[in-house]
């Protein structure tokens, strides 16, 4: 970008040209600034048979340039003689200036910082005859000059230069969006809005989509790194906080990180992964308790598998056949589980630095803002008191809206089942999907998705829209005994004993979550409806549907009669024989059915979370489809997680902390107009 | 009462030319109009020092030995001259020659609007702190479509103008004894 840099008055000493040979030396990676003095421009007169070849050849150098600055300075209140004599020897006879972007800047003695003059200049630049195009907007008024610069001739004050690059790119813009105005550019029919037609109605360097674990956590250290962060969620005051409020508060951690990487391949076997985001992952996993102690004020993480050994001991690890798995642990930022006590830290390390991070509540994003480039990500529009807002983010976008448990025809298309009853946060609808989509990125892990509760990861049934109970009280009694769980045709369809890992169950080799059924049903008869009776199940049972026959119970659950029939006979078989030949529940848990009365209770296939969303790298920038990450997006936490396979607990709560952390800090890294790849960083 | 009226322009024809010299004939029994011209003037800067400009100081020395000044406007790119500009930062870097002065803007343009935002920006920069003029208030001469308002000849001809400007001139000459009398002693302001 060439641009025409005026010094705006004929003194020899001038502030203004020391800001202006600052500004070229300070974005010479942005654009290739020209100073040019006016002390050679004789005063303008209207009489002069034809114009100086001073003026001639400014005129010329405008024409060629991409936009001018004009450093101005204040004399008696208003622009200097000077200047004001160049611009009417560019306003009679050649208008360089019109259309041109201008951006003005100034200096002065005074705290006003030429504020008077930068008017008039504005005004003036506006007339007929001169018509230039002046970024509005902004003002750069460098007060009290005599302290500003060094004795290098360089700006002092951080915050002045950080002010200066913030109009400067805002300048860049408009000059982008300037020219591709003129040049007639068509626009696509994405709902991605292109920079040049937009108002901007705020400014931050960083924008976090979505207060959950991830959110938090990037905003934290965008904050920490110096930037202005916007954090907004979807979710009411009190509400935020996604799946990370909810969960159980366990971070999963290792020892050893040869074996977590070894334990990490085989999870995600037979998927394949790029072995630098592994790298990244499982670095952060071993290094867990530092983070704890360093970012999260946590001296002594507990460890849950020395505290609560026999509770989580099915999960540390969740895969003990794997090798590696004697590393995995999960910390705890003390000794207590569900508590949201982690949550809370995150949430205290937002609220702690409100001076640098801005949080809008019920504030759901719906756009993203492409610059003029077309590709890289500018701003958001945000829906904020029914209003569209377009806040723009000077150095990167986050995405960290969490996964589309709350999503039905998202749960459709990427994985291929009816609506599940969530079991976290409720406001994660897979916003994030969307915009990534609009951004062109690419997507990943689409159908991979979590579970708990009863047997393999089911819960009882909750109307759509409602959150179901996570089930964790004796669930031996729904899994032993004359009971079975049938899918929608009345078969069985999943060995109901299974140890559960996170809703996989064993599948010839691999762990998956079973086929979801629209509504399973557990069966069972008088003798064990007795046994559930005898205990804390009495309101579960209030749920119960009865019948005398099984043929009536099947019409009851929506079920084929000779099927149910077929697979309560076949079990029966299987109890006298002491073999499931179908599924291989253990013998000790199989007991034939009596005569009726029969029963059922509407079951459904519980969803903990997804994991799909838009691919990234170990630097957390979101890729497009070539693998090339989309300037300025970055990507953290469950939307577009990094667990391709089987789950071990604790790892997508571990990928916010991980994740978050680069997101927010390669989010944070100061941009040129066009992003470049920020550096790798890992905890 | 004795006046100089400047031509706020270098150009060689000015209407605003022509209407000074109107007033000088026209208000000749009633003031003494001198109008000063400014094209021979260099133009302001700071390098150059003040006392080794002659053209300058004498045309300082005659803006400081008038009752007061008349500024004849024109409006170039909505704001004034810079050929005026200059003139002011002349007469106020390292001299004093407006302070305190009384003034009274006119204008004239060939649309309608008579230089009215070029004699905005100018009555802004009067009251800088280091010009510090009295330019008289609440009266504006904003003469549009001069080419019809003035004939060939340089007389102004429309009534409603002359009429207009009279009345400008009238409380121009009030106010200039006004400033003359003085603002009242300036007391200092109590310490407590």
């Amino acid at each position: 970008m060439k641009i025409v840099a005026i010094v705006g008055t004929n003194a020899n000493f001038s502030f203004n040209r020391l800001l202006l040979n600052f500004m070229k030396s300070h974005f010479r990676d942005t654009a290739d600034v020209e100073v040019r003095d006016i002390t050679d421009i004789p005063m303008f007169n209207e009489s002069a048979p034809e114009d100086p070849d001073s003026v001639k050849e400014l005129s010329l150098a405008i024409a060629g340039a991409d936009g001018v600055i004009i450093g101005c300075p204040e004399h008696n209140h208003s622009v200097p003689s000077a200047l004001k004599s160049v611009l009417e020897w560019l306003s009679f006879r050649t208008h360089p200036l019109n259309g041109k972007p201008v951006m003005i800047v100034g200096a002065s003695h005074h705290p006003q910082g030429s504020s008077r003059a930068q008017i008039h200049l504005r005004q003036i630049l506006d007339a007929p005859g001169v018509g230039a195009r002046v970024l509005p907007g902004n003002e750069f008024l460098l007060g009290n000059v005599k302290t500003a610069f060094d004795d290098q001739s360089q700006l002092v004050d951080e915050a002045t230069i950080q002010f200066l690059e913030r109009c400067f790119a805002d300048f860049v813009d408009f000059v982008h969006s300037s020219q591709s105005a003129s040049s007639s550019m068509t626009k696509g029919e994405s709902a991605v809005v292109p920079s040049d037609v937009i108002r901007w109605d705020a400014t931050y360097d960083v924008i976090v989509l979505g207060f959950g674990g991830a959110g938090a956590t990037a905003a934290r250290f965008a904050a920490d790194d110096g930037a202005k962060v916007l954090l907004v969620d979807s979710a009411p005051e009190g509400y935020e906080g996604g799946n990370t409020r909810v969960c159980g508060q366990l971070v999963c951690s290792a020892d050893d990180e040869a074996a977590m990487r070894e334990y990490y391949l085989a999870q995600t076997a037979p998927m394949e992964l790029d072995s630098e985001i592994i790298d990244t992952y499982v670095h952060g996993l071993t290094n867990m308790k530092r983070y704890f102690r360093d970012y999260l004020g946590v001296e002594e993480p507990v460890s849950a598998k020395k505290t609560f050994g026999a509770l989580v001991g099915s999960m540390t690890p969740e895969y003990p056949e794997f090798p590696g798995g004697e590393t995995v642990d999960m910390l705890l930022v003390h000794e207590g589980l569900l508590d949201g006590a982690l949550w809370k830290i995150l949430h205290r390390n937002v609220v702690e630095r409100s001076a640098s991070i801005d949080v809008w509540y019920r504030s759901p994003a719906r756009h993203l803002v492409k610059a003029a480039d077309g590709r890289t990500i500018a701003g958001v529009q945000i829906e904020r008191e029914h209003v569209l807002r377009n806040i723009r983010a000077l150095n990167g976008v986050v995405l960290a809206t969490g996964g589309f448990e709350n999503n039905k025809r998202k749960i459709q298309d990427y994985i291929g089942a009816p609506g599940l009853a969530p079991l976290g946060g409720m406001f994660n609808t897979g916003d994030g999907i969307d915009l990534a989509i609009e951004a062109g990125a690419d997507l990943w892990h689409m159908a991979n998705y979590e579970s708990l509760g009863l047997q393999h990861g089911l819960a009882f049934a909750v109307g759509e829209g409602e959150r179901a109970q996570l089930p964790l009280f004796n669930l031996e009694g729904f899994s032993s005994g004359s009971i079975v769980t049938v899918g929608d045709d009345g078969s069985r369809y999943f060995k109901e004993d299974e140890p559960n890992r996170h809703g996989h169950i064993y599948h010839h080799g691999v762990w998956r979550v079973p086929a979801a059924q629209a509504h399973p049903h557990l069966v069972f008869d008088q003798a064990k409806y007795d046994e559930l009776v005898g205990d804390k199940h009495a309101d579960v049972l209030a749920r119960a549907v009865t019948a005398n026959s099984l043929a009536e119970l099947a019409m009851l659950i929506g079920a084929e009669p000779e099927i149910l029939a077929k697979t309560v006979d076949s079990f029966n078989f299987f109890a006298a024989q002491g073999v499931d030949y179908e599924h291989g529940r253990d013998p000790r848990n199989l007991r034939a059915f009596g005569d009726g009365p029969y029963y059922a209770i509407e079951l459904r296939q519980a969803m903990l979370n997804t994991q799909g969303g838009p691919r990234r790298n170990s630097r957390a920038e979101i890729l497009d489809p070539s693998g090339q990450p989309i300037p300025h997006l970055y990507g953290a936490g469950e939307l577009g997680g990094i667990c391709a396979g089987q789950y071990q607990g604790g790892q997508n709560i571990a990928e916010c902390l991980i994740f978050g952390k680069i997101a927010g800090q390669n989010a944070a890294t100061w941009k040129q107009v066009v992003g470049h790849r920020a550096p790798s960083e890992a905890i | 009462m004795k006046l100089v009226a400047i031509v706020g322009t270098n150009a060689e024809f000015s209407y605003n030319r022509l209407l000074l010299q109107w007033m000088r004939r026209h208000f000749s029994a009633d003031a003494e109009i001198e109008v000063l011209e400014i094209s021979s003037l260099p133009a302001f800067s700071r390098d150059l020092v003040t006392s080794e400009q002659d053209d300058v100081l004498v045309f300082a020395g005659r803006v400081e030995a008038a009752d007061g000044v008349i500024v004849g406007c024109p409006e170039y790119d909505h704001s004034i001259p810079a050929a005026l500009k200059s003139v002011l930062e002349w007469l106020s870097y390292q001299l004093d020659s407006l302070k305190d002065k009384p003034v009274l803007i006119i204008g004239g343009s060939y649309g309608p609007l008579g230089s009215a935002r070029a004699q905005l920006h100018l009555r802004q920069i009067l009251a800088s702190p280091q010009i510090r003029a009295n330019v008289l208030p609440g009266r504006e001469f904003l003469l549009g479509h001069v080419q019809k308002a003035i004939d060939d000849t340089g007389e102004l001809i429309d009534p409603s103008a002359i009429a207009d400007l009279e009345e400008c001139f009238v409380e121009f000459m009030r106010y200039v004894r006004a400033v003359q009398r003085g603002f009242g002693e300036v007391r200092p302001l109590s310490g407590d």
